[in-house]
């Protein structure tokens, strides 16, 4: 159905419509009796909520916000979120990701081309091979769960991605996949967990904000929270559409104002890391301008098939290596 | 063992003989040689029609078929279990079930559900018992393509459900909300095919019969407060004011109308039309609702998807995921 807004046209009459639109209206007002009060079948209102469903264990509750890492902070190859996954410290501490052997690397990318030409059987090979051969690298299993959930198995993607954190317990991607696949699971507050260690272990992947924000609006009825996860997004990407006018719908839902434009300079367009990112936690509002270049803000692609909820960002959504997810020496 | 089938070979006139052969099959049994024992107790059956005994051969052959992989042949002897009127009803009942069963693991569908049949004419209680059985019943009928056997079976699930006073289970009750969910979809497929065509206000009496009939199944299979059902009779009474809306837009035009007069004919259409679609995104928002209750089943999916198309600013926002992460580190 296109366009309402003719009928609040300026100058609209019925009078040149044919006497026979009369019975018409008259037809159309008799079928709309349908739905009146005393006959109209209402929808049933949704009987009570069944028992809570028994979920897995959720992963351990979010880290505190991250703190900025001290300059020239070295760390080992093990990767840690803090305050709470597993190994982590008791000292805050950023993420760390594993030192990447060429040899990986080399065989990491040759199944991601399989992947690219369209060869699913041979890139899972090459992923599962990479993942066997380097534990340390939570990648290689999320590509696999990703293949899984492009067929449809998402319990099998979940566990993948279970075992991907538990890798690397510092990546935010591996994280934010898994809280999307619970969320297609229905798996609602699971997911809000992924996408708060996600958030723990790198604030400025704004996929997981974005993710957050689409859960807690959608799924959970919590459009405060959602709101603020949008503006988190736009912040860290500096993105325009559609994400404006999500917070602008939100915004008045909540009976906010229109929300300020945020400048140029707010939104970190095209500004280089002049210092790390404040902390960060989801479900606070953002404390400023993160200051740094953005990760992972890519562009929505078309849906993807299965799921029209569900955005299949770029290749390369995790960006440029920044501060926090170049690779560190040592281990 | 042997002697005893050597007993009935060397002696077949005796009267020993009679009771070497019993106990041979059940020897037999014990082995665990189900073919040999089931041609012992077949030959048995055959020479001594009218032993005392026969009772305990059907029931022995029923076990050494079934054992023995062969379901047609084990079900034909729980069917004789079941017919014999010297047995007690407990027996008779499980036979009849058992029956019914290996029938259908045998591929014989007919035999199945005349044994099914059987079943609730003459178990009416437990009512839990029954209504599974209705409900096969209505399940073979629906794999044959006979819809009217289908929706007598639903009809009676309903009907028992309702009358069953404290023996109405969770089940039953489950089971009378699939049935009744499952008759409101003729009524459904009888709306869409309703066209509305010129002139419209005859058509559209059609049309809002239809209505009333689909919406009023829905209405009756919400009512039972069922989740996945509620949801699902949600989901197609949405639907339903969705359809309405789409046909008086694609309705057929007075051929009289020209110009100016059918443009504002089909702006009369879109005005007219703008309740049926509110009605739709309504009924979608009842079950994306339940989300943030944890019901987040097939029906609640498709809502969403529904409301992402009709109100895309509220519910059209969208995740990113990965296509393919590139970066091992």
């Amino acid at each position: 159905m296109s366009s309402r807004a003719w009928n609040k046209r300026p100058g609209w009459s019925r009078a040149p419509v044919a006497p026979a639109l009369v019975a018409l209206v008259a037809a159309l007002a008799e079928l709309a009796a349908c739905g009146s009060p005393r006959t109209r079948p209402q929808p049933a209102a949704p009987p009570p909520p069944p028992p809570a469903r028994a979920t897995p264990a959720s992963p351990p509750p979010p880290a505190a916000p991250t703190q900025a890492r001290p300059a020239g902070a070295a760390t080992g190859g093990t990767a840690s979120v803090p305050g709470g996954a597993p190994g982590a410290g008791a000292a805050p501490t950023v993420p760390v990701h594993p030192e990447v052997p060429p040899a990986a690397r080399n065989d990491f990318d040759r199944a991601v081309n399989s992947v690219r030409a369209g060869n699913k059987l041979e890139a899972e090979l090459g992923f599962k091979q990479v993942a066997l051969q380097y534990p340390q690298f939570a990648a290689p299993l999320v590509n696999l769960a990703i293949l899984e959930r492009k067929d449809g198995r998402l319990d099998v993607a979940e566990e993948i991605l279970k075992s991907a954190v538990a890798r690397e317990a510092g990546s935010a991607v591996a994280w934010t996949e898994l809280g999307a696949t619970q969320r297609l699971r229905g798996e609602f507050k699971d997911a809000v967990s992924s996408y708060e260690q996600a958030i723990a272990a790198d604030p400025r992947y704004a996929p997981a904000w974005r993710n957050l924000g689409v859960l807690a609006d959608l799924y959970l009825g919590d459009p405060r929270r959602a709101l603020t996860a949008f503006e988190q997004y736009r912040q860290l990407t500096g993105e325009d559409k559609p994400v404006s006018g999500w917070i602008a719908e939100l915004r008045q839902r909540l009976g906010l104002g229109p929300a300020k434009r945020p400048g140029a300079e707010a939104r970190g367009e095209g500004k280089p890391a002049s210092s790390p990112p404040p902390p960060a936690s989801p479900g606070t509002p953002p404390a400023g301008n993160p200051g740094a270049t953005p990760r992972g803000a890519p562009e929505p692609t078309p849906q993807g098939p299965g799921d029209p909820q569900t955005e299949p960002s770029p290749a390369n959504a995790t960006g440029p290596p920044t501060e926090s997810n170049a690779p560190r020496a040592g281990g | 063992m042997e002697d005893f089938l050597r007993v009935a070979r060397v002696a077949p006139e005796s009267k020993a003989r009679v009771n070497a052969q019993y106990d041979a099959a059940t020897g037999l049994l014990t082995l665990k040689q189900w073919d040999r024992a089931i041609g012992v107790l077949e030959d048995f059956r055959r020479q001594f029609p009218q032993h005392q005994l026969q009772p305990e051969v059907t029931r022995k052959l029923a076990v050494a078929y079934t054992e023995a992989n062969r379901p047609g042949e084990a079900a034909a002897e729980f069917e004789r279990i079941a017919a014999n009127p010297a047995e007690n009803h407990a027996v008779q009942r499980e036979a009849l079930m058992q029956s019914a069963d290996l029938y259908a693991k045998a591929g014989n569908s007919a035999r199945a559900m005349s044994m099914l049949e059987k079943f609730v004419g003459t178990n009416t209680t437990p009512v839990g018992d029954a209504e599974e059985a209705r409900q096969r019943l209505a399940d073979y009928a629906a794999q044959r393509g006979d819809a009217t056997g289908r929706d007598r079976w639903y009809q009676e699930i309903i009907r028992v459900d309702g009358e069953a006073g404290s023996q109405r289970t969770e089940r039953t009750h489950y089971l009378a909300a699939k049935a009744q969910l499952a008759l409101a979809q003729p009524a459904r497929d009888a709306f869409r095919a309703v066209r509305l065509t010129a002139p419209l206000k005859k058509s559209l009496v059609v049309k809002r019969d239809a209505l009333e009939r689909a919406m009023d199944g829905y209405k009756r299979a919400a009512g039972y407060q069922v989740a996945e059902v509620t949801t699902a009779a949600n989901y197609e009474m949405a639907e339903l004011y969705g359809t309405l809306a789409k046909d008086i837009m694609a309705s057929e035009r007075p051929a009289k109308l020209k110009g100016d007069a059918l443009e504002e004919y089909n702006s009369l259409l879109e005005e007219q039309v703008f309740p049926f679609e509110e009605e739709a995104i309504k009924a979608h928002e009842l079950n994306a609702a339940r989300a943030k209750d944890g019901v987040y089943d097939e029906w609640v999916r498709k809502s969403f998807e529904a409301l992402a198309r009709l109100k895309p600013a509220r519910y059209g926002k969208t995740e990113l995921t990965q296509d393919v992460v590139t970066s091992l580190e």
